[in-house]
């Protein structure tokens, strides 16, 4: 399969565009080679689903092909961008994994746009995205290389991974859930409680009047290895509030927010010495939770491993990340073809 | 004028003038939509030596149909749109295969009945009837179970010409209606070529839409079915500290 072969002007102030749209968020940004934000635009999805305690693939599916006009259009006139010959150096999207519904509605239209304005199309890995989030404020290329490896925590709804960065494209995996996401985990609970969807904030809200204290939740294996797990928390979570009905959601809540806050940094820490890491991160939709970054950040402090964490907006799905890791992708790999799949099960490439 | 086609199992683009149709690539069992659209209008338009940034106008099959088909035509359709800055022509599924069995010839007085297969036992169909010389839709485009279709066009009386994927999955039944004949394989999915003679027609009379504005035709709620199962059931008794 043939690329679009005109080459844009490389770096030049050029930027590339992103979408993401597998699973919730439609969004659409621009970044520059030296990783500067021109623009990103999220336009969340988050009400249309509440109502049925989870992402509804269809719903979904026709909610992207809704918004990503004006998304796209926001993303643009933000950049400073024109229609026709915009300074692009590449369109990227991610391909998966994801619903697949909803990627191939971006994908799609990634792909018309190379098309379109003769420039190189690049499919992105989601999780690869959430890897460089952390990156964004600290590295890119076109400035000094980060001090590889960096152990990155990937905690969101869909993944628990402890990964090890040895460089763009080159991944370890030390270790993942063997059950529950840990962001699955905070949805569950948060609903148990009767907190609302998406449990993260919600959990974080209610914890933050509560004792962390008040009850000893289990933190699976937190001396042991590199595997996480979150179900038995979950099930403790119900069992607890069974046996005492007056127990209080707030201290329910931070009990168990310090639980997967203490196995996390546990995790990320022993893969960090493990590997020798030249720094810490975070990446997912629970990275933006406050006492996880605390935590992890403190920890960091007493080791002297630096602690790269994502902003807030940068842990949940956005297409900033999508946008950087495809200008590491472009430069060490180059161009994806035109007839990539959308892959709802897309795996991250590893090295063994 | 760049037309794109992909409401049934077909993954269809064309390119035409105001002279007619320039070339067309059909992948009749094109399923994996966004694997084969882009490579597919990248090829066309090199073989017909035609830069896109030339073409100023689209034109775009909006269903009903396979909803990940018509996600895919239509967005690649809201991008070109929006990266060529032109506008875009839309057409039904129905209508489109209305056009092409009218186009193909046909006795006068005869009504067209497009079915479009709709999954889970069910059809999309219209009816259109060709009145001086002009083809009319005579019906409303809805969803149908194939039996409540075949007893619909039952006491109709005049000929029928029926095509589409749906017409030939459910050819045993429909073929009892009285008077009615069925159109062939060459009319399973709405064929782009008449796509693109009705987007010349429409774009020259000015009937066009902004790209922005393009959402398929689902005919159908979607289906809220979520990707997880309730396992844990909600705390009760308290009222939870929001
Ligand atoms: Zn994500």
């Amino acid at each position: 399969m043939s690329t679009p072969s005109s080459a844009a002007p490389a770096g030049g102030g050029a930027g590339i565009l992103g979408i993401e749209t597998s699973c919730d968020e439609t969004a659409v940004a621009v970044v520059s080679a030296e990783g500067e934000v021109r623009s990103s635009v999220v336009s969340s999805q988050i009400e249309l689903h509440a109502a049925y305690g989870g992402v509804v693939p269809e719903i979904a599916g026709r909610a992207h092909l809704e918004l990503l006009p004006a998304v796209l259009a926001r993303a643009f006139s933000e950049a400073g961008l024109a229609r026709r010959g915009p300074a692009l150096a590449a369109v990227a999207a991610t391909s998966g994994p994801g619903l697949i519904g909803s990627l191939l509605v971006g994908l799609s239209e990634a792909k018309a746009l190379a098309l379109a304005w003769g420039i190189p199309f690049v499919a992105v890995n989601h999780l690869e995205g959430h890897l460089f989030a952390a990156l964004l404020d600290h590295s890119g290329p076109g400035r000094p290389d980060p001090p590889w490896p960096l152990v990155v925590g990937l905690v969101s709804g869909g993944h628990s991974l402890l990964i090890s960065m040895e460089g763009p494209g080159r991944y370890r995996l030390l270790g993942g859930t063997l059950d529950d996401a840990a962001g699955e985990a905070f949805d569950k609970v948060a609903r148990f409680l009767g907190l609302g969807y998406p449990g993260g904030p919600a959990i974080e809200q209610a914890a933050a009047g509560g004792d962390p204290g008040a009850f000893s939740f289990p933190r699976a294996m937190l001396d042991d290895g590199l595997e996480l797990s979150f179900s038995g928390l979950k099930t403790a979570v119900v069992r607890t509030v069974e046996k005492n009905p007056d127990a209080s959601n707030e201290d329910v809540a931070a009990s168990f927010q310090q639980a997967v806050v203490d196995v996390v940094v546990a995790k990320v820490v022993r893969g960090a010495q493990a590997v020798g890491a030249g720094a810490m991160c975070l990446g997912g939709g629970v990275a933006a939770n406050g006492p996880l970054r605390a935590a992890l950040g403190s920890a960091g402090e007493e080791l002297g491993i630096p602690v790269y964490l994502p902003s807030r907006a940068m842990c949940t799905d956005n297409a900033s990340m999508i946008a950087a890791a495809a200008w590491w992708q472009l430069e060490h790999l180059g161009p994806s073809p035109l007839d990539t799949a959308a892959d709802p099960n897309l795996p991250l490439r590893l090295l063994r | 004028m760049l037309a794109v086609e992909s409401a049934t199992e077909t993954a269809a683009v064309a390119l035409a003038d105001e002279e007619g149709v320039l070339g067309s690539m059909v992948l009749a069992r094109g399923r994996r939509h966004t694997e084969t659209i882009a490579p597919s209008i990248d090829w066309l338009c090199r073989r017909l030596g035609v830069r896109l940034g030339d073409v100023d106008a689209l034109a775009v099959d909006v269903g009903p149909g396979l909803f990940t088909g018509l996600r895919v035509g239509v967005g690649t359709v809201q991008a070109l749109a929006f990266a060529l800055d032109v506008p875009v022509v839309t057409a039904s599924s129905l209508e489109i295969l209305a056009h092409g069995v009218f186009g193909a010839g046909m006795a006068a007085g005869t009504v067209v009945v497009p079915v479009v297969d709709a999954r889970r036992a069910q059809v999309f169909s219209t009816r259109y009837w060709e009145i001086d010389g002009t083809l009319t839709e005579i019906g409303n485009e809805a969803v149908w179970s194939p039996e409540e279709l075949a007893a619909d066009l039952a006491p109709v009386g005049e000929p029928l010409v029926l095509a589409g994927n749906g017409a030939l999955r459910y050819r045993s039944l429909l073929e009892e209606v009285p008077g009615s004949l069925l159109a062939g394989p060459a009319f399973s999915s709405p064929p782009v070529m008449a796509l693109a003679e009705l987007g010349v027609v429409r774009a020259l009379a000015g009937d066009v839409v902004d790209g922005a504005a393009v959402t398929p035709r689902y005919l159908r709620q979607a289906d809220a079915r979520i990707n997880w199962e309730q396992r844990i059931p909600a705390r009760v008794g308290r009222a939870g500290g929001r």
